[in-house]
């Protein structure tokens, strides 16, 4: 029985349709839940849009709201502060690219050389923990560790007759601070997804590579990476296509007037004047803006992994 | 592909059916709502109701040790309810979320309860225009008995709570303007062990830092002291701004996002005091001390926990808070000998006013309104509506409520005698304010007066003998925070933010010494550039509505 065809007729339009959707229920079920959420959460409150183009009243509604054209773009166009969010929003998600990005994969990968499963198993639990501590206890630690004062790291540098340095305040210091705390909160978790495709390796590969005298590090350059590279290039799209979204949590909990010249990114930026002050109409605006620029950079990057390495999303 | 197009064509489709079934426009709310009265005017006779009337009411957390989350478990809540016989079901949220979960929740329209805490919540005229909340001047006039009594000896709290329309929104907090507000503390131990007295000019109090910086004061042997540990924050940098007095600058502190610390009144015009000569001599000093090593490095991540830190290790000399935890702080320092609490006796003293360089020696008063306020929602049934504000009445100047701010409970935090007389009671091992906050009195977070009498109720003797002897030094800000019309409070919406953000940049970065002064005119310029002058405007406009309401 081929899929046209039911007790020899041939079914066409709503009837194959309907056919269908009963070969296949158990499917539509399992899928039907993850499909309500995403149109009641993802797509049904796309409308809210709108609001970029229109002063929010309340008593009126998102649709009764007057129409107020580009007047929040503009706003944020010409805000002094809009080519500094820009910068900082893209350096801080291009540094974690280039930083935060492999430091997963060379975890997983040397993790999956060590022979020890105590010490596979130590070291992973370890390297996750940071992961599940909750960013505002985290990024506390962070400053306490960097205080200028009595901070760690500076009592270290006194000692080594170094002067302190307040890593906090210092705009320079900003981006690296963020940087290397976010790789010591999530590289240990972000290597599970790297440490379950090398786990899918078939071990004949290694064996075979074993007997025709293969170094571990060959083993790795010729096995493991080349096995591993289609997860690596999508969540390397994946993480493209975000380049925009800088949360903003970890930034607020990081910032000060001080570095604002790093820090203040396009999150916060819209956390201070649309949030804070009740401007819904100039928030999403530039919630609109930021989303409309992620979008175009996932079609690049799709598009640029899809000639490069026949490896992308769609 | 085609498919794919049809399926989100479809779902769009669907999303702005969803959207214009959903957002059907509201009609404006009325705003006179009561209706009218028959019986006898009310005269705020217990119980508030016949029935018991339930009620929602939505406010945050509270802001300080000396407040409780609001809760029908609290013995003070329970009392309240059985002598108003109205049932308040709670909704609370923590303080520094409060802004933002409202404000969504308000955007939404839907699911507000019946009467809301409006603590920074934005515009009240707004907010009637938005049919979120109504006006209140008939409901107060017929079932505000309290609040009515209150407006006959306070006419300038009315003026303040009064919108520029004429119509009072809500209730608001009324503060203790002129007793113990921020201001540097020192440690009298380590003055004497410095052979040095209180400072009364900016040169005592740089000279008392450096003696504080060198001469060991804990006695370890080690250079780690931190002779002023204080705090500078975009949130609340009057810990620091609260010196400029010395410099005759006048940097009052309007919370939230009223700027005001930018503008000054003086002969009856606004001035930009960040643009003023004395701003630059000021910011100097304190980029001086900082380079110096006299404030603490970690200013502007410091907290309250970090200030007690440096206090328990007797690294600091002074700190700057709320003075009315100068014992708190005493308690804390090794200088405290067996007095758990540092009540008994002092050793952080709030410290003088620094004379300015005109020889004035003052600290300005706060305002008197702190954003606390209770509205009634449109949401509110309008046959609860004369509930919902004698109970607000009843909670800001009820006898009882008040008492519950005081003492607590009969029975549990106190005992009355026949004669009136009052006696504190404590649990075995507990403090006795603690213990009042614990059961919900003391400072509720909801529109409430702060009085003189609960304060002294729980201020130790010293700390309040003190403040009696600073009276003197108290003046009234030259320009008060009444409330801003619509539209003004759009115009500073669009202004003020960016502007804000570039005033802490640069200020902080000033005092770090991150900039040079020598780069203080670009800063003016640069203020000029960015719309100061414009935002003054609307700051003129309701300085000159300041002097019609309160005359001053």
């Amino acid at each position: 029985m081929t899929d046209k065809t039911l007790a020899g007729r041939e079914l066409t339009g709503f009837r194959r349709f309907l056919h269908l959707c009963r070969r296949d229920r158990d499917l539509l079920i399992i899928i039907a839940l993850p499909f309500v959420f995403y149109v009641l959460f993802k797509y049904l409150p796309m409308y809210g849009v709108v609001l970029a183009f229109k002063d929010f009243s309340v008593r009126r509604g998102i649709l009764g709201s007057p129409w107020v054209g580009l007047r929040w773009f503009e706003q944020f166009f010409s805000s002094p502060y809009f080519f500094r969010l820009i910068r900082n929003t893209f350096l801080l998600s291009l540094y974690n690219i280039i930083f935060s990005f492999p430091v997963p994969i060379v975890f997983a990968i040397l993790l999956s050389e060590v022979r020890h499963r105590w010490y596979q198993r130590f070291a992973q639990t370890v390297s996750y923990l940071p992961y599940f501590i909750s960013m505002v206890v985290a990024m506390g630690m962070v400053v306490n560790f960097l205080n200028p004062q009595e901070g760690i790291l500076n009592v270290i540098l006194e000692k080594l007759g170094a002067r302190p340095v307040d890593f906090i305040n210092d705009a320079k210091w900003f981006r690296s601070v963020y940087i290397v705390s976010g790789i010591w909160q999530n590289f240990g978790f972000n290597a599970i997804l790297y440490l379950a495709a090398i786990t899918g390796i078939d071990p004949q590969l290694f064996e075979a590579a074993t007997i025709d005298g293969a170094t571990q590090l060959q083993k790795i350059r010729h096995i493991t990476l080349p096995s591993i590279v289609p997860t690596i290039v999508i969540l390397l799209i994946l993480n493209l296509g975000n380049m925009l979204n800088v949360g903003f949590e970890k930034i607020i909990l990081l910032y000060t007037p001080a570095n604002y010249e790093t820090a203040d990114v396009i999150s916060t930026y819209v956390y201070r004047r649309g949030l804070q002050e009740n401007n819904f109409g100039f928030g999403t605006a530039v919630g609109l803006f930021n989303a409309v620029i992620n979008f175009a950079l996932i079609i690049v990057f799709n598009r640029l992994a899809r000639r490069l390495s026949s490896i992308s999303l769609w | 592909m085609r498919k794919l197009s049809v399926f989100v064509l479809v779902l769009l489709a669907a999303s702005a059916m969803v959207a214009v079934a959903g957002s059907q426009p509201e009609k404006p709310a009325a705003t006179t709502t009561a209706p009218a009265a028959t019986a006898a005017p009310y005269m705020g006779k217990l119980p508030l109701s016949a029935e018991k009337v339930t009620l929602r009411f939505a406010t945050h957390q509270g802001t300080a040790s000396a407040m409780a989350k609001p809760s029908n478990d609290l013995p003070v809540y329970q009392y309240l309810e059985k002598v108003t016989n109205v049932h308040i079901e709670w909704e609370t949220v923590p303080y520094n979320s409060y802004k933002e979960v409202m404000t969504t929740r308000i955007a939404a329209g839907s699911d507000l309860p019946d009467i809301l805490n409006l603590s920074f919540l934005g515009n009240y005229q707004k907010l009637a225009a938005d049919g979120i909340i109504i006006a209140q001047n008939d409901l107060i006039k017929q079932y505000g008995y309290y609040i009515n009594e209150f407006f006959k000896t306070n006419a300038g709290y009315k003026a303040m709570m009064t919108a520029p329309d004429g119509n009072i929104y809500c209730v608001e907090n009324t503060v203790l303007d002129s007793h113990l507000s921020i201001m540097p503390m020192v440690n009298k131990y380590a003055m004497q062990r410095v052979g040095l007295g209180m400072p009364t000019t900016v040169a005592e109090f740089t000279n008392l830092l450096k003696a504080f910086r060198d001469k060991d004061i804990n006695g370890n042997g080690q250079k780690d002291e931190v002779p002023f540990a204080t705090m500078f924050s975009q949130n609340d940098p009057s810990y620091i701004f609260q010196l400029a007095n010395a410099f005759d600058l006048e940097m009052t502190w309007g919370g939230g996002t009223d700027p005001l610390f930018l503008f000054r009144a003086k002969d009856g015009k606004l001035q930009s005091q960040l643009q003023l000569p004395e701003f630059k001599a000021f910011l100097t000093w304190v980029a001086e001390l900082y380079a110096e090593g006299l404030i603490n490095k970690d200013l502007t991540s410091a907290n309250y926990d970090r200030l007690i830190e440096y206090v328990s290790k007797g690294q600091a000399g002074m700190v700057s808070f709320w003075s009315t935890y100068a014992y708190l702080f005493g308690g804390a320092s090794p200088d405290n000998q067996g007095d758990k609490d540092g009540g008994k006796a002092s050793i952080f003293v709030p410290m003088t006013p620094l004379k300015s360089t005109s020889g004035i020696q003052y600290y300005t008063k706060r305002l008197g309104l702190n954003g606390d306020g209770m509205g009634i929602t449109t949401k509110c049934a309008v046959e609860k509506r004369p509930v919902a504000m004698k109970w607000i009445d009843y909670l800001f100047n009820g006898p009882e409520a008040m008492m519950t701010q005081q003492w607590g409970v009969e029975g549990l935090s106190y005992t009355k005698d026949a004669a009136g007389n009052i006696t504190k009671k404590t649990p075995e091992g507990k403090e006795w304010s603690a213990y009042v906050t614990e059961i919900g009195g003391n400072q509720p977070p909801r529109a409430h007066q702060q009085l003189l009498a609960v304060w002294r109720s729980w201020m130790p003797q010293w700390l309040e003998d003190l403040d009696a002897t600073y009276q003197k030094y108290y003046k009234d800000p030259s320009i008060v925070s009444i409330q801003w019309t619509q539209e003004e409070s759009d115009a500073l919406k669009a202004k003020v933010p960016d502007l804000s953000t570039y005033v802490f940049e640069s200020v902080t970065k000033f005092i770090l010494g991150q900039t040079p002064i020598s780069q203080f005119d670009t800063f003016v310029a640069e203020l000029d550039k960015r719309g100061i002058k414009d935002v003054m405007k609307i700051y003129e406009q309701r300085y000159a509505r300041q002097a019609k309401a309160l005359g001053k």
